[in-house]
């Protein structure tokens, strides 16, 4: 028995397939992931809308507008479609996140036709029903209500709030009077405008060739008609000075979840893979630098993480952990601390490969599925990134050398300009919290106190 | 017909009684091992529950040639996943790493088999880790303790009914000597399923390599297997409680119902697919579609190895009466003895298994997984090629009989939850 670890073997390379484009003439972008080993297919529409395209006084229509598309069209009624996708096995899923809004459908290769069938009469002819509207606000007011009571959903409003006021960007969360106020014409208007083929990509992966991917993509969404797609301005976000600290009092909390967040980079810049390297060197896993402070040596809590988030036009970084509320200071002063030490302390050798070959093996988890395979691909689409940008990804990662790090530490994550939130019990928490920057008290609504 | 790829593997057994599954698959350079030891909570006896869990902490706490906490180390380094579990029946402990560092994953597993260090000071920092972990995980989430209530209700056989993260009591009464003997028990090379999945090498030499690193461990163990007979329960069992954390009521409701793998079990499996898989169910139709009185439900076999529950949970929009939800998941429980499912349903419900189980197949972990299960829960890890089929022979008639063998009330266990302090 070796005493020893034994040394790796021969590493594999591994390639990103080709994935060529075709175009329908309404402007639907194809993309084609062929996979023959498993009867299993995959139908991804991603449409250029999300969050940021609702009115100011309304944050529900877009998630109303993409939801509603499964609750009824000119054909068929809520129960209708419900039976048929159970009928036939056919998984549908919906999603709106800031900046897109992706509609899918996984199933077995015998289905292929009805599920084109039916995500075309869904996505072109969906009716709104006032009955189903009805419906769903009712819902989801319920899950909204429990929302409030959510630390990690409450701490992650009020920071997107106060990096981006009056800004796209801060349409996180919808309220019950946008729910109450919406009316059937508002959401049919709403996905009128957004969502159309222009700008959209359909991904198909399974046992798909291109030749068949074209005829049915023309045959069932050929005709599906475009909206105007009104264009969003951005205005600049908030500079951050100085340390801001938002209390949320929320009563009876036995923790605190903390969350730390500075600005980063939009998610196409050139320096984003070595800000994911950056990231992962503080707070990328069990065996960073924050877990390995906050949890394996102080026992504050039973994980701390640094996670990115990035978009077309900004970014941020966000240090989350939930902890013993009466260590609150104490860990916020150890996440400041690793904040610091990031743009000081050089990473050694083994601890910047560690967050190399983590990032790599998380790329090549990602190649495991066709499925998986093409939503790397509508991501580099959607975001413009480089055509070789994952031929490249592995020797970029590795390219990260510890210098540079440490310059973009230096650069953004300072802990002298961040927004702390937290979310506690106030009577416990608001004296801790007081000396380490301006701070503010809010209740779960977001009202101040 | 819906025609699911074969599942090639092969299966050795090594001289010290270590089973071996090797599966190959050189999609991508990925390789999982998983190790599954044959002991978890129903092998516990009174007076030392939580040891089976127990010791999937003491597993990471160091042996002979790797230090406290490094195997994830090792791993994370590998830009590998890990993770362990422990259940009712079986304890896992796995990694899935880029396949040029299979012998590694091999070595840390083989030398925590062959020497794990079971001292003093391991067993006392891990008594406190779990005795915290309760109260972190069941004592501070809502309905946390009603889900450990729920069996200790239903069960009546202690292996089954005890909780698996143990009695803290039981914990903190413990002694080094209890751990050792456990150890020695259950934690060998014969009483473990060893599965290979992925690219697993192009020169042929996994079974080699397996035996280069687990060859020459020898196997003390001296497993026993639980009785895990349940009596017949003759009388409802009902209880209520409050939960502080919660802020809507929910329901526990289970049957008794015969084992994995008895004819009953496909039958009542299929059966809980057409209760509540997907919008079209009987049971969300009638619960959230057309009346809104639940925000979730979840409904089938609990999948234990030995006797199991049919299970049906659910919990109570805001103002909506408890009692009358129940009483229309009773109406639908009634239908089905009653009368006849349908055929169109029948086959809905099997399209809908039929998919999920080729989506098992989609990854190599999965599929890893998958045959571990049938070995050590069914005997025979060739049921992943066979096991689809015998949830799509299930007939009307099958499910009816199923259904009058169970749902009666005195087989019934219900556990009735209401939010209190910040609830409703």
């Amino acid at each position: 028995m070796t005493k020893k670890a034994p040394p790796p073997g021969t590493e594999k390379n591994i390639s990103f397939p080709e994935i060529p484009e075709q175009q329908l003439s309404n402007g639907l972008r194809i993309l084609v992931v062929p996979d023959d080993r498993l009867p299993q297919m995959f139908l991804t529409l991603v449409l250029p809308a999300g969050r940021v395209c609702n009115p100011d006084d309304n944050l529900a229509l877009v998630s109303l507008a993409v939801e509603m598309v499964k609750n009824g069209t000119h054909s068929r009624s809520a129960q209708d479609i419900s039976d048929f996708v159970d009928r036939r096995a056919i998984e549908y899923e919906s999603e709106v996140l800031m900046e897109h809004s992706f509609l899918s459908m996984t199933f077995l290769e015998d289905q292929l036709e009805p599920a084109f069938e039916l995500l075309t009469d869904m996505v072109s002819n969906a009716n709104f029903p006032d009955e189903e509207l009805a419906k769903t606000k009712t819902r989801w007011k319920s899950h909204l209500i429990a929302q409030r009571s959510q630390p990690d959903f409450l701490a992650n409003e009020c920071t997107f709030k106060i990096f981006y006021p009056n800004h796209p960007y801060a349409k996180v969360s919808m309220t019950p009077e946008h729910l109450e106020k919406t009316q059937r014409e508002s959401v049919q208007e709403t996905y009128r405008l957004h969502y159309g083929p222009g700008n959209a990509h359909l991904l198909m992966a399974g046992p798909f060739d291109g030749n068949r991917a074209m005829e049915l993509g023309n045959r069932f969404l050929g005709s599906w008609a475009n909206g105007e797609t009104p264009s969003i301005s951005y205005p600049r976000p908030a500079d951050i000075e100085g340390r801001l600290v938002c209390l949320i009092h929320r009563p009876h909390s036995v923790q605190s979840q903390i969350l730390v967040a500075g600005r980063t980079l939009p998610k196409a810049d050139p320096e984003a893979i070595a800000l994911k390297v950056t990231n992962q060197v503080l707070g990328g896993g069990a065996s960073a630098r924050l877990f390995l402070n906050l949890r394996e040596q102080k026992g504050y809590t039973y994980g701390a993480y640094s996670r990115l988030k990035s978009y077309r036009h900004d970014g941020l970084y966000m240090v989350g952990a939930s902890v013993k509320t009466e260590v609150t200071r104490e860990s916020i002063e150890e996440i400041f601390k690793e904040l610091e030490g990031l743009g000081e302390r050089l990473p050694e050798a083994k601890e910047l490969e560690r967050c190399q070959q983590e990032l790599i093996g998380s790329f090549i988890r990602q190649m495991e599925t066709s499925a998986s395979i093409g939503v790397l691909e509508l991501d580099r689409r959607i975001h413009e990134l480089p055509s070789d940008f994952y031929k490249n990804f592995i020797p970029e990662v590795r390219g990260v050398t510890s210098e540079k790090v440490v310059e973009l530490a230096r650069r953004f994550f300072d802990p002298n300009r961040v927004v702390v939130t937290v979310v506690g019990d106030r009577e416990s928490v608001e004296k801790e919290l007081r000396g380490i920057g301006e701070l503010r008290v809010y209740d779960v609504h977001g009202t101040p106190l | 017909m819906l025609k699911t790829p074969r599942i090639e593997f092969e299966e050795h057994r090594l001289q010290n009684g270590l089973q071996v599954l090797l599966h190959q698959d050189t999609r991508v350079p990925l390789v999982h091992l998983s190790i599954h030891y044959r002991v978890g909570s129903s092998y516990e006896t009174p007076g030392l529950s939580g040891f089976a869990h127990l010791f999937e902490h003491m597993m990471f706490q160091g042996s002979e040639n790797v230090a406290k906490n490094e195997h994830g180390g090792y791993i994370d380094n590998a830009g590998g996943r890990w993770n362990a579990t422990t259940s009712k029946d079986r304890t896992n402990y796995y990694e899935t790493v880029p396949s040029h560092y299979l012998e590694l994953a091999l070595w840390l597993e083989s030398d925590r088999m062959r020497s794990l260090n079971v001292t003093e000071e391991n067993f006392e920092n891990q008594l406190q880790t779990v005795i915290e972990e309760k109260k972190q995980s069941y004592d501070n989430r809502p309905y946390g303790l009603a889900t450990l209530k729920f069996e200790q209700l239903a069960y009546e056989n202690w292996s089954y009914a005890h909780p698996i993260i143990g009695a803290v009591e039981d914990l903190e009464n413990s002694t080094l000597e209890d751990a050792a003997k456990f150890h020695q028990t259950y934690y060998g090379p014969g009483n473990a399923t060893l599965v290979l999945s992925g690219d697993t090498g192009d020169d042929g030499k996994a079974l080699k390599k397996v035996e280069q690193y687990f060859g020459d461990l020898s196997d003390q163990t001296h497993p026993e297997l639980p009785d895990l007979e349940e009596p017949e329960q003759t009388a409802e069992k009902i209880e209520r409680m409050t939960d502080p954390l919660a802020v809507l009521p929910a329901v526990y409701a289970g049957y008794h119902m015969p084992a994995l793998g008895s004819p009953e079990f496909y039958a009542l499996s299929v059966l809980g697919v057409i209760l509540s898989h997907g919008e079209s169910s009987r049971l969300h139709r009638k619960l959230i579609y057309h009346n809104n009185w639940v925000t979730s439900l979840s409904v089938g076999p609990n999948q234990y190895k030995g006797p199991e529950l049919f299970f049906i949970w659910f919990q109570v929009q805001s103002a909506v009466d408890v009692d009358q939800v129940l009483k229309a998941v009773d109406q639908e429980l009634e239908r089905v003895q009653e009368e006849k499912i349908p055929a169109q349903e029948i086959e809905k419900a099997k399209n809908q298994i039929a998919f999920r189980f080729v989506e098992q197949l989609a990854k190599v972990a999965r599929i890893g997984e998958l045959l571990a299960h049938y070995a050590l829960f069914l005997d025979d890890p060739k049921r992943i090629n066979h096991e689809l089929d015998r949830y799509l022979a299930v007939t009307e008639d099958d499910i009816l009989q199923a259904s009058q063998k169970i749902f009666n009330s005195q087989n019934r266990t219900l556990i009735f939850v209401e939010p209190g302090g910040n609830g409703r």
